[in-house]
């Protein structure tokens, strides 16, 4: 009986445990730690102004400004690089924006052969995600809004003129406005040190067509929003600027950058007839006052009024002294102080779930000039936020990138309330829409499918010579786009951090592309094996 | 589930077997009449709990009470290789009806305090949440990324509220004394249970796992029962 008491005993307990037991309860679970650590991004696409090809190493991207120790590479390195082209920006998770907090900082870009520039950046709550076209300058290269002079102007041992110089950009199909430098005699030129510099002067100027839309990528900052102006009455702070001209004069000695003369030169800026002055409504008119800014440093600040005049060649034309070399602009300014953003919600049932990049004008009403044009993801239900615009009334307009067609246009009643607005994007009316998704799972060795961190997709047509145009943002490893095809074939390439991923000629083979890369599972068609390291030592981090 | 089928008959088959061997004995302990009341304090691995058992005959008694078990605490797991802190917050607290019998009360000194028992619980309170930090600093490029932002892997797992419970135990049957110690082991079926895996903040992802870890959680349907009784004749 006492065997049977144990037996029992040790049986009951034995059954209890065994069956409570026999499954770890984290077994097969793989944690998933959320990929998309930065949420609020900014995608910077540089270009060369004059349509040339930017150089592929050199380029480099410095963050400064009031919030650069929150700003890293979608990668997370503190580094920013630039690949192809492509900077990608983000916002480090324990200091995104909030409502009483709007992150702002510089992109200083520069590049082997073209103009620095410095790109204000700001991103707002909510403000998730930015595309920002940059085009890059050669001083030297007229471009589609711009034409360009240089020369040099003849000193004497002791640095200064003795005659006075006059030399002016050409009047072109593309900028019939010029921009006139006048130097008189006995004038010495002083670096930023002040100190004379002594030797032969060459001189650079760079007149823009405020009129025309491509002129707004290359106005000081990227767009007509500054953040950090010095107006007429003295105060500092952000603004946006209705420019009639700008133009951007460089001298050097000896390759030193001239900052300051001993005598004032005389500029003589041709402008837009087209500009209608804020404080008339009307088009511009002789005897009109405006404003005259310069830029320098990341910084504007107000230098005169001048009294818009016919010139010699019968052209509306401001003239204005300076003491010192920089940009300079002609026109109005409006104080965006206190602004807060107009968030947008787009409805586009057609696009289904998809996402795809749209063109947003934004339009002054009172003559239809473009004061703004920028690239949004647009996806059914999005939101955008919409900042660095004015305090007052303008208009909108949502373009098809690939045939320019208006897909939605309306307006806002002011552009810095924050007010919210719903806004019906209308499908292109070109072949059935195709809503194409592209799902890409990786299976890390020992790890089990992991989260694809979020990335920006670029595309061409298979074989072609333009540029890759960007196709959207994998989120959480899927893109649904309606800019592919089925059964065309195109060249895709990411970028992550310093590296680049292209897949060339790969053919849309139906509406639904779904791929899991592991060991085991796919390692692609070419190079599997190289392929698999790859895949190893990415899965390490 | 079929390792659940094979308990529960070879459960049944312990009862007949104890009901057979019963039968054939045929001694007078089970004949003594008086109906006692004792009041039991247990101690379990389902908790602590307060038990008033009747008993008509000595061969029998039915017995209904309450036990709590609060399971609480940090405790520091490795998940895939990584330290964590797993902070337990459930109750397992139930109120019980309990049949005892002593198939063999007239056989040996051993055997007639050998008691089968079975009976039912009702657990008001029936599962708990065990919440998963990840402890040290999250990197991902350069931007290191602390636990407390991190967020947590919470699992919830609820069992059913009504639970049969047998099992088998050693008493005396009629004790002389006042008090006396009893010794019970057993399980209770807690059924299926129903389990939840969710994350929040950079672990949000990992609701995907609720089915797995409902998958795993699916094996843990019995509660085992190791008990000491102390009773009190009132």
């Amino acid at each position: 009986m006492k065997k049977l008491i144990y037996k029992l005993t040790a049986l009951t307990v034995l059954i209890g445990f065994v069956f409570s037991g026999c499954r770890n309860p984290a077994y097969d679970i793989n944690v998933l730690f959320d990929a998309a650590v930065i949420q609020y991004k900014a995608t910077l696409i540089l270009s060369d102004a004059a349509g040339g090809t930017l150089p592929t190493t050199g380029i480099t991207a410095t963050i400064t400004g009031a919030d650069a120790a929150s700003i890293y590479d979608f990668s997370g390195t503190k580094a920013v690089p630039v690949t192809n082209g492509i900077i990608t920006l983000g916002v480090t998770p324990k200091d995104i924006p909030t409502s009483a907090k709007t992150l702002s900082f510089n992109v200083v870009i520069a590049a082997p052969g073209y103009d620095t520039r410095t790109i204000p950046v700001s991103i707002a709550l909510n403000q998730f995600g930015q595309i920002i076209d940059i085009p890059l300058l050669k001083t030297v290269v007229p471009t589609p809004a711009s034409s360009v002079v240089s020369t040099t102007i003849p000193v004497n041992a002791a640095g200064a003129t003795t005659a006075p110089v006059t030399f002016a950009t050409p009047s072109t199909g593309n900028v019939p406005q010029q921009t006139a430098i006048t130097v008189p005699a006995g004038v010495s030129f002083k670096d930023a040190a002040g100190t004379t510099l002594i030797g032969t002067v060459t001189a650079q100027a760079v007149n823009f067509d405020a009129s025309d839309p491509v002129a707004l990528a290359l106005f000081p900052g990227g767009d007509l929003s500054a953040p950090n102006v010095k107006l007429a009455d003295g105060t500092t702070g952000s603004a946006f600027f209705y420019p009639a001209g700008f133009t951007d004069i460089n001298m050097y000695v000896g390759g030193v950058a001239v900052r300051n003369f001993t005598t004032p030169i005389t500029i003589g800026m041709q402008l837009d007839e087209t500009f209608r002055p804020q404080a008339t409504g009307q088009p511009l008119a002789v005897g009109n006052q405006i404003g005259i800014y310069s830029y320098r440093d990341n910084a504007f600040q107000f230098e005169t009024n001048a009294t818009v005049i016919r010139d010699a060649a019968g052209k509306l034309a401001v003239s204005f002294q300076t003491n010192h070399l920089t940009v300079f602009i002609a026109g109005d300014v409006v104080k965006t102080a206190n602004c807060k953003p107009t968030s947008v919600t787009f409805s586009a049932a057609w696009m289904q779930t998809a996402t795809t990049p749209l063109t947003v004008q934004i339009l002054d009403p009172r003559d239809n000039s473009i004061l703004d044009e920028r690239t949004v993801l647009v996806k059914d239900g999005g939101v955008d936020i919409w900042s660095g615009l004015p305090p007052t009334a303008y208009k909108y307009r949502i373009i098809w990138p690939a045939t320019g067609a208006t897909l939605s246009e309306g307006s806002v009643t002011n552009g810095c309330d924050g007010t919210a607005y719903t806004i019906t994007v209308a499908a292109p009316g070109t072949a059935p829409v195709v809503s194409v998704s592209l799902m890409l799972g990786v299976i890390c060795p020992g790890k089990g499918i992991i989260s694809v961190p979020d990335f920006d997709l670029f595309y061409k047509p298979a074989g072609s010579t333009a540029a890759y145009t960007l196709l959207g943002t994998v989120k959480n490893g899927q893109l649904r786009s309606i800019l592919l095809q089925v059964g065309s074939a195109y060249d895709f390439r990411a970028n992550w951090g310093t590296q680049t991923k292209t897949v060339l000629n790969k053919t849309i083979t139906s509406a639904d592309l779904s791929t899991t890369v592991g060991d085991g599972v796919y390692l692609g068609d070419k190079k599997p094996t190289a392929n698999k390291a790859l895949l190893i030592e990415a899965c390490k981090n | 589930m079929k390792k659940s089928y094979k308990f529960l008959a070879l459960s049944f088959l312990i009862l007949i077997c104890a009901q057979v061997n019963a039968q054939v004995k045929s001694d007078s302990v089970k004949t003594q009449t008086g109906t006692k009341i004792y009041l039991s304090a247990t101690a379990a691995t389902q908790g602590f709990g307060l038990d008033i058992k009747v008993a008509p005959r000595a061969d029998f008694a039915i017995r209904g009470g309450a036990s709590i078990l609060p399971i609480g605490g940090t405790h520091v797991y490795s998940v895939r290789s990584e330290p964590t802190d797993v902070a337990l917050d459930g109750k397992l607290n139930n109120a019980h009806i309990m049949l005892d019998w002593h198939p063999w009360i007239n056989g040996y000194e051993w055997s007639k305090k050998v008691v089968v028992t079975a009976g039912a619980g009702y657990f008001w309170e029936n599962g708990g949440t065990a919440t998963v930090s990840y402890r040290g600093t999250y990197k991902y490029g350069d931007i290191l990324i602390p636990s407390s932002d991190l967020g947590v892997l919470i699992g919830d797992v609820r069992w059913n509220k009504v639970a049969p419970y047998l099992g088998f135990g050693f008493e005396q049957p009629f004790p002389k004394h006042k008090f006396n110690i009893g010794f019970a082991v057993g399980t209770y079926y807690m059924g299926k249970p129903e389990a939840t895996l969710t994350g929040t903040k950079f672990l949000a992802a990992n609701t995907s796992n609720s089915a797995q870890f409902q998958e795993n959680m699916s094996y843990y349907r019995f509660l085992p029962v190791v008990q000491i009784n102390l009773n009190f004749q009132l």
